[in-house]
């Protein structure tokens, strides 16, 4: 019993924002990087017999049970082994690839595509068939788990924790550290106009139709970190982990409604002058946030050609000015996200620039 | 065409999984279908058709007894036999019936007609009017319409000719088929209530094999949305909305659906289970005739909970205990709903949705409520208002004694150890306990004082000193005073009589502390209703100086404007010997305090004190409290402990909100400190803090279900500051509610009222009284509120009993003292009651076998009012007490028996206890208002109740003028001279005597109708009996004549006479108020009929006296002139005849029998301004019938009539008549020669 007592209350420790984050992209690091280990059937296979294990230890813990079983999150615990087992097949393919390509041999889907099929049966039959059986997996699902209804929506009695629709709770999570018109409207327009953008800005031809890692590094450890860690793990953290008041819980925690986290948080500008400078804080506004305006002027201006200058020299050659310049300013307010998050944690920063005066916070 | 050979997947592959997958869609959409199909609900309807079935076949079973199947059998043939005999002239039927064929046939062709030429008039009529519009000549295309309108009056001439001949064929056939119709009307006559079930058992179980098969296609899945058998039953309440936060919907409960039963009688065994029962009150709820019928207020504005769930756990159903959670839980899979806000309402509560529409009408549904009621009183008794607002509440009266003038009634020491624990000096004392509870808790520190630096101060300390505090700064507030002495000598023998005959017992009693045995068989130990509503006065001398008790007898309302207690309107002596009495303590009553209870100072702690003030001062800064410490600050010489004492004392009253329920100089503006509970029902339950002991089992209760609010509530109600143990909070904020000590039936009731205050959606349902319940409701609160019932009876007792054939009777009586004691067995129930006649039976060696009771109405199947019955003890089935009155048994009692004193001091023990009254010749005689003292240790109880004890109030308002009566109660004159009981001046608020007057008034307009049922059914049967010598002028009460035949009209026949069934008549007898609003009618216009005759109902407003009236006058002064006049007439007959004044006061004057005070009767001269005049009638007819027990005669019951020499030719009416234009005139009337 005690054991089992500390096996919860380790996991709900780990669960914390700083390790569960962290860990997620340690996980991811070590994956990336150990990848051959890491898709090996057996290796993954364990790993989900291990996965499932826990899944059925903790099943019977009622604080566990009720959130994993609630209506609307059954889906989200099936989307979690759907995106881990993808992910897997992806780069599992991606390591074979990669070893035929180092052996001189044609890709999986090369020699795929040499094959021809006929459209009746071998496409619109088996569409048909997959249609049939997804609809019945619709109705099963709808009969089985009745749709979860609360109560009649208040705008004076909002229901508490108030949650974003699952999809969304990943940048219901960046409310917590950016401004709602951040938040809300700056990131995901970026995220839109970043996905558009690719096209335009990736012209590089490998990796077309064929799955690889060691061809684009950089490019496919990109879009893991933005789409698993920075999205499906804050939609699992949300969706799991954050309960009333949007406290975080661990997942065998009781979801209390007086939880407390109390933080003080520190401006920017407080840091600089009353911290560091030991003074108060000016009274002009643009004065009392020049560092936080110099450092991000700095993020956006300074760091994009010292990059590419540095670290991205290759890369900034092979794009081109323009093109590397509007994908670094994309890298950077993607970049900004986890910065702003470590911060928070580490330092309790509130606002890089906080002029409340003018709702102007970043 | 590729080949087949070639394709990536096999063919036969995929097409088995294509079968695969369609037979899966199948399967998965059958599924669908009957899973919408196969609801619970249906289920439920199934089996109460089964149920319904049984019950149906057996209910036709009942009635087919075999004399009742011979009787239909009889009529069967009746009806053969009649088709027979009409056979036997077929030919002539058959032509008949041709004839009529034809004639039917015609008048089809002639109706046509006619219909066509109406609608051919109506088209050229619009044809007509079109043209001359167009055309403009007024007379254009005018014989177009004469002769449209010719060809109406032909064919409707036609066809009237039709039908008179058709009228007349079909009589011809009917005039042949006579005597089948008859015998065919018989039949269904006979056999209506058969045929009512038959056709109802055929609806349920079809035999026909269509109507089966057409059913079951109905409720088939998939076709069941057309028009199934099984239906959701719903009920649309279009008054009363649910609110939804952004719109109000109309309510929509579908309940019914599956509590099929619930408005059906007889679903009440014990093999029907919910949801197939009846509801357990259909007189008040459900039934279309019942207050709350379903189709207005539905179920969850009373149940709560989710009315459109058709689904066990989605109704949000509540579980009465942890049992039937468990059994749910495996039966349904119960568990509640989170996220419904309305969570049904467990039985144990239900009665809270009262509030909702009854917040002006608490007291008028009290009998049907009496849980909430309760709660709703505690709550008045208590004074939780005082600090908790609810904004409707009735009385903003301060509950508890006014603090301005405390130095001039008790010490200081007193006052702190009664705020340290009140119920040590006063067992049941309404104070609550507010220091020294849970969240302090005694040896453990609190806090560490001066700022973290300084000593540990445990809860004892901190405690102790604040009761100091509050002590010195409530001494603060009062100015020193000393009482003037009291005027005269005070005699403590007088006074123990005075004490106990002028009513002080009716309000205080002097029940021995918790553990101490009553030494005496003293009625004032015992507690009761009506004796705990003012303090127990046992020990009370200890902390009262008399001069103070001396003014507060004479004149409570000058200490404490607010006091309940009235003024007795004592002489100087009197209050004098009261206090004397309760000062000197010759009883060892008012000293005698309990154990462990010491007046003594509460202990200081100079640090924990100044420790206080830092924490209420902790506005001020660290040093600014320094230099208030060192004396600093002239204003606030914290240096002075008394000073500081005073200052954080004050803090304390502040912060405790003594204020609330006590007037203090000063602090007459504070607001009150508790959370307002005007919609607390309402709050959501996750705004309740729980704590961390709500989860644990806390002094053997069990813990708490975060989902409900009334266990938060329970709890906080048995220990008010439980939820802050093991939190960690500062001394100021912690949790302040007081401990009352609330037993757990008082924790019930309160938390039922407080759950009944919502303020959400199911409010708008509130109910708008009339102005009579209105005014009904007030009155009776006021009657409450000043205790009326202590001294007065406002109904009488029950009786229940097996009579001799096996009925159980429910009659209203008294039970009539035994042979060997004077006063009458007790009545509080029956286990009371046999107690005492096992004491009774053990005293005086005798068996009881038979009890003796007096019946206080007419009860027809029992006897006439004052009727004596004797009762068979084993026919007893229960006692139910009058209600009011339980100081008249004391008052009684003492005349009878003096006062069981006990004397500590005695030498022998037989001594100690002794019966003594004032008298000091040691007679037990008992003082009377002459000042002589006389023996009335033997009269009978009924003589000394009706003349020493307050009067009972029986249909009061049907006597008294309601002029008078609020004049009366504003401002009391003696009525009945002899008695020592006083009607306090109470001081009645604005509206509270009129409403009282109100009240007694329409109680007894609504009385009415059932006294009117009941008297007629009596009167009736005596009248068939034939023994009666009719007497023209009235009906009723005709006591001496009717006596002898006994026996009531069976309701059996008033049932037969009136149509009605006797259930119904049973219930307007009882006075069911749905019963009487729906069928009275029919009852009176029976008794009419019959020639039954009784005074009106009660016209609360109508107060003309018509004997006063020059008309009346005039017209009788023309039948007696020789007389000389109907006023000098009544004198004669009065006094001349029975001598009025032999007993009664007239004008002022005492009566001929002055010395005998056990006869006066009251003062004659009031009778115009203060009764009516048909409650005067029926009095002077039978006084017995009106008073049962009265000791006033009949004295117009002669058979022959009296006083022929004074009124000659005269009957009793004649006689009664010309008395009453005496006593409503007498003020005109010339006084007899003395």
């Amino acid at each position: 019993m005690l054991a089992a007592f500390d096996l919860k209350h380790l996991v709900n420790l780990i669960s914390a924002p700083i390790p569960y984050t962290v860990g997620v992209a340690t996980l991811l690091a070590v994956v990336l990087r150990f990848r051959k280990i890491a898709t090996n059937p057996i290796a993954f296979g364990a790993a989900s017999l291990a996965g499932i294990g826990l899944f059925v230890y903790a099943f019977p813990d009622p604080n566990f049970n009720k959130i994993v079983t609630k209506g609307d999150n059954v889906p989200i615990v099936g989307m979690m082994a759907g995106v881990i087992f993808f992910t897997w097949l992806s780069l599992r393919r991606a390591v074979i690839n990669d070893e035929r390509s180092k052996k001189g041999e044609a890709t999986l889907e090369a020699e795929l595509s040499r094959q021809k099929v006929f459209v009746w049966p071998d496409l619109v039959y088996t569409e048909l068939i997959c249609l049939v059986l997804f609809t019945v997996l619709l109705i099963v699902w709808s009969v089985a788990i009745p749709a979860p209804l609360e109560e009649p929506a208040s705008q004076a009695r909002t229901p508490n924790p108030s949650k974003a629709p699952w999809y969304f709770l990943g940048l219901q999570e960046l409310l917590v550290y950016f401004d709602p018109w951040i938040a809300g409207v700056l990131l995901p327009s970026f995220i839109i106009i970043g996905l558009c953008a690719v096209p335009y800005l990736d012209k590089n031809p490998k990796g077309n139709g064929y799955y690889t890692f060691d061809e684009r590094p950089f490019a496919v450890s990109f879009f893991c970190t933005g789409f698993l860690l920075l999205w499906v793990s804050l939609v699992i953290m949300g969706t799991f982990l954050r309960g009333p008041n949007w406290s975080f819980f661990g997942p065998f925690e009781f979801w209390d409604l007086h939880k407390l986290e109390p933080s003080v948080n520190v401006n920017l500008s407080e840091y600089f002058w009353i911290r560091w400078m030991g003074k108060p804080r000016p009274d002009n506004i643009l004065l009392r946030e020049l560092p936080g305006i110099i450092g991000l002027l700095g993020w956006f201006v300074v760091l994009p050609p010292l990059l590419g200058k540095t670290l991205f020299k290759r890369m900034a050659e092979m794009m081109g000015p323009i093109r590397f310049n509007i994908m670094m300013n994309l890298f950077l307010w993607f970049c900004l996200v986890p910065t702003k998050m470590i911060l928070r944690w580490t330092v309790n920063l509130k606002y890089i620039i906080g002029i409340p005066e003018f709702f102007f916070n970043v | 065409m590729a080949d087949r050979g070639d394709t990536h997947y096999l063919t036969l592959t995929l097409n088995k999984w294509f079968l695969f997958a369609s037979l899966a869609f199948l399967v998965s959409s059958l599924w669908m279908m009957v899973a919408d199909w196969n609801r619970p609900w249906k289920h439920y309807q199934r089996e109460f058709r089964e149920v319904e079935l049984k019950k149906a076949e057996a209910n036709l079973a009942a009635l087919e007894t075999p004399a009742a199947r011979q009787g239909e059998a009889a009529l069967k043939a009746a009806v053969e036999k009649a088709r027979a005999d009409v056979g036997s002239n077929q030919a002539e039927l058959d032509k008949a019936t041709a004839a009529e064929f034809a004639l039917k046939g015609d008048l089809y062709v002639k109706d046509q007609e006619a219909k066509f030429a109406k609608a051919d008039y109506d088209w050229t009529r619009y044809l007509v009017e079109e043209h001359r519009k167009v055309v403009g000549d007024p007379k254009a295309e005018q014989e177009k319409l004469d002769r449209a309108l010719d060809r109406i009056q032909v064919t409707a001439l036609a066809k009237e000719k039709a039908e008179s001949a058709t009228k007349a064929g079909t009589a011809a056939t009917a005039a042949l088929m006579a005597k089948v119709s008859d015998a065919e009307k018989a039949l269904a006559a006979g056999t209506r209530d058969q045929e009512r079930i038959r056709k109802r058992i055929d609806q349920l179980d079809p035999k026909d094999k269509a109507v089966v098969i057409a059913n079951e296609i109905r409720d088939a899945p998939g076709l069941d949305f057309i028009g199934p058998t099984l239906k959701v039953q719903k009920v649309v309440l279009d008054n009363l909305t649910f609110e939804l936060n952004f719109t109000k919907t109309k309510r929509v409960d579908m309940c019914t659906t599956c509590h099929m039963a619930t408005d059906r009688e007889g679903w009440a065994t014990d093999d029907d289970k919910e949801p197939l029962r009846t509801h357990p009150r259909l007189d008040l709820f459900v039934t279309a005739k019942s207050p709350h019928p379903l189709k207005d207020v539905g179920c969850t504005i009373c149940h709560r909970g989710g009315g459109e769930a058709l689904d066990f756990v989605r109704a949000d159903h509540r579980p009465a205990d942890e049992h039937e959670e468990k059994r749910w839980e495996e039966e349904y899979g119960w568990h509640k709903q989170h996220h419904w806000d309305y969570p049904m309402l467990s039985d144990a509560y239900v009665e809270s949705s009262c509030v909702q529409c009854h917040k002006s009408s608490m007291e008028l549904v009290a009998d049907a409520a009496p849980k909430v009621a309760e709660g709703y009183r505690l709550f008045e008794k208590y004074g939780c208002y005082a600090c908790h607002k609810v904004d409707w509440f009735p009385t903003s009266r301060k509950p508890a004694p006014s603090l301005k003038n405390i130095r001039a009634k008790v010490r200081p020491d007193w006052i702190a150890s009664w705020v340290t624990k009140p119920k040590a000096f006063r067992e049941t004392t309404w104070m609550p306990q507010i220091f020294h509870l849970e969240n302090f808790p005694e040896d453990e520190p609190v806090v560490k004082s001066n700022f973290g630096q300084g000593q540990e101060i445990s809860g004892r300390a901190w405690n102790d000193t604040a009761v100091a505090a509050v002590t010195a700064f409530v001494l603060s507030r009062a100015p020193e005073a000393t009482m003037p002495p009291v005027p005269v000598q005070g005699d403590a023998k007088r006074g123990r009589e005075v004490f106990r005959v002028s009513g002080c017992l009716a309000c205080h009693d002097l029940a021995p502390h918790e553990g101490d045995e009553p030494k005496t068989k003293d009625p004032a130990f015992e507690k009761n209703e009506a004796n705990e509503f003012g303090p127990n006065l046992r020990g009370v001398a200890s902390k009262l100086n008399r001069e103070w008790l001396y003014a507060w007898i004479k004149d409570p309302k000058s200490y404490w404007p607010d006091t309940r207690m009235p003024n007795l309107r004592l002489p100087d002596q009197d209050a004098a010997d009261i206090a004397a009495y309760m000062i000197d303590d010759p009883d060892g009553v008012f000293h005698d305090v309990p154990k462990g209870w010491a007046e003594k100072a509460s202990p200081l702690d100079v640090e924990a004190l100044r420790e206080q003030a830092r924490w209420f001062f902790n506005k001020l800064s660290r040093a600014e409290l320094e230099r208030r410490f060192q004396g600093g600050d002239p204003d606030h010489r914290w240096d002075d402990v008394e000073r500081l004492k005073v200052e954080v004392g004050e803090k304390f009253v502040l912060n405790q909100g003594c204020y609330s329920c006590h007037e203090i100089q000063g602090m007459e503006n504070e607001m009150p400190i508790g959370t307002e509970l005007s919609n607390w029902g309402s709050k959501t339950v996750d705004k309740l803090d729980f704590g961390f002991a709500g989860d644990k089992e806390l002094g053997g209760r069990p813990k708490l279900d975060h989902e409900y609010r009334e266990g938060w509530l329970i709890r906080k109600l048995h220990a008010p500051r439980s939820f802050d143990l093991e939190k960690v909070k500062n001394p100021k904020e912690k949790l302040r509610m007081p401990y009352f000590a609330f037993t757990d039936e008082q924790v019930d009731a309160i938390t039922t009222f407080v759950v009944g205050l919502v303020d959400d959606e199911v409010q708008r349902a509130r109910m708008n009284p009339s102005a009579e319940k209105a005014s009904m409701d007030a009155g009776l609160r006021t009657i409450r509120q000043k205790n009326c019932m202590a001294c007065h009876v406002i109904a009488p007792g029950e009786v229940t009993f097996k009579d001799a054939k096996g009925v159980v009777q429910t009659v209203p009586a008294e039970l009539t003292p035994l042979e060997s004691d004077k006063m009458p067995p007790p009545m509080e129930s029956l286990a009371k009651l046999n107690e005492w006649l096992a004491t009774y039976e053990k005293a005086n060696d005798e068996e009881v076998k038979e009890l003796g009771m007096r019946l206080y109405a007419a009860s027809p199947d029992v006897g006439m009012p004052g009727e004596n019955v004797s009762v068979e003890r084993a026919n007893l089935v229960s006692v139910a007490p009058a209600r009011g009155g339980t100081f008249v048994r004391l008052v009684t009692d003492y005349y009878l028996h003096g006062v069981q004193r006990f004397d500590k001091d005695a030498a022998k023990p037989e001594d100690a206890v002794s019966s003594v009254t004032a008298d000091p010749d040691g007679e037990g005689k008992v003082q009377d208002v002459d000042g002589t003292f006389r023996a009335y240790a033997d009269q009978p109880y009924d003589k000394v109740r009706w003349t020493f004890a307050p009067p009972v109030l029986l249909d009061e308002g049907g006597k008294l003028q309601r002029g008078w009566f609020f004049a009366f109660l504003n401002d009391p004159v003696p009525l009945r001279r002899q008695i020592r009981v006083r009607m306090p001046s109470f001081h009645f608020a604005e509206g509270e005597a009129g409403a009282v007057a109100d009240y007694f008034a329409y109680a007894s307009r609504a009385n009415w109708p059932s006294k009117y049922a009941r008297t007629m059914r009596l009167a009736l049967g005596m009248k068939l009996k034939g023994d009666h010598a009719a007497d023209t002028e009235r009906d009723w009460p005709q006591v001496t004549t009717y006596r002898e035949g006994g026996g009531a009209l069976p309701i059996e026949d008033v049932a037969k006479g009136t149509a009605l069934d006797v259930k119904t008549l049973r219930g307007i007898e009882a006075g069911s108020r749905a019963d009487i609003d729906a069928s009275f009618g029919k009852v009176l216009a029976f008794g009419t009929k019959q020639g039954f005759r009784m005074n009106g109902a009660v016209d609360p407003s109508y107060e003309a006296v018509h004997r006063r009236m020059p008309s009346h006058l005039e017209a009788r002064g023309k039948e007696c002139a020789e007389q000389g006049g109907p006023i000098a007439l009544g004198q004669a007959v009065g006094l001349k005849g029975p001598n009025c004044y032999q007993c009664h006061w007239h004008q002022g004057d005492p009566p001929d029998q002055k010395d005998s005070p056990l006869s006066w009767g009251p003062d004659l001269g009031l009778a115009r301004e203060r009764l009516r005049e048909s409650w005067v009638e029926d009095w002077l007819w039978s006084p017995a019938l009106v008073y049962p027990g009265t000791s006033m005669p009949a004295n117009f019951q002669g058979d022959p009539p009296q006083y022929q020499n004074v009124y000659p030719g005269s009957s009793n009416g004649q006689q009664i008549q010309s008395v009453l234009d005496w006593l409503f005139n007498m003020d005109r009337a010339t006084p007899p020669p003395q």
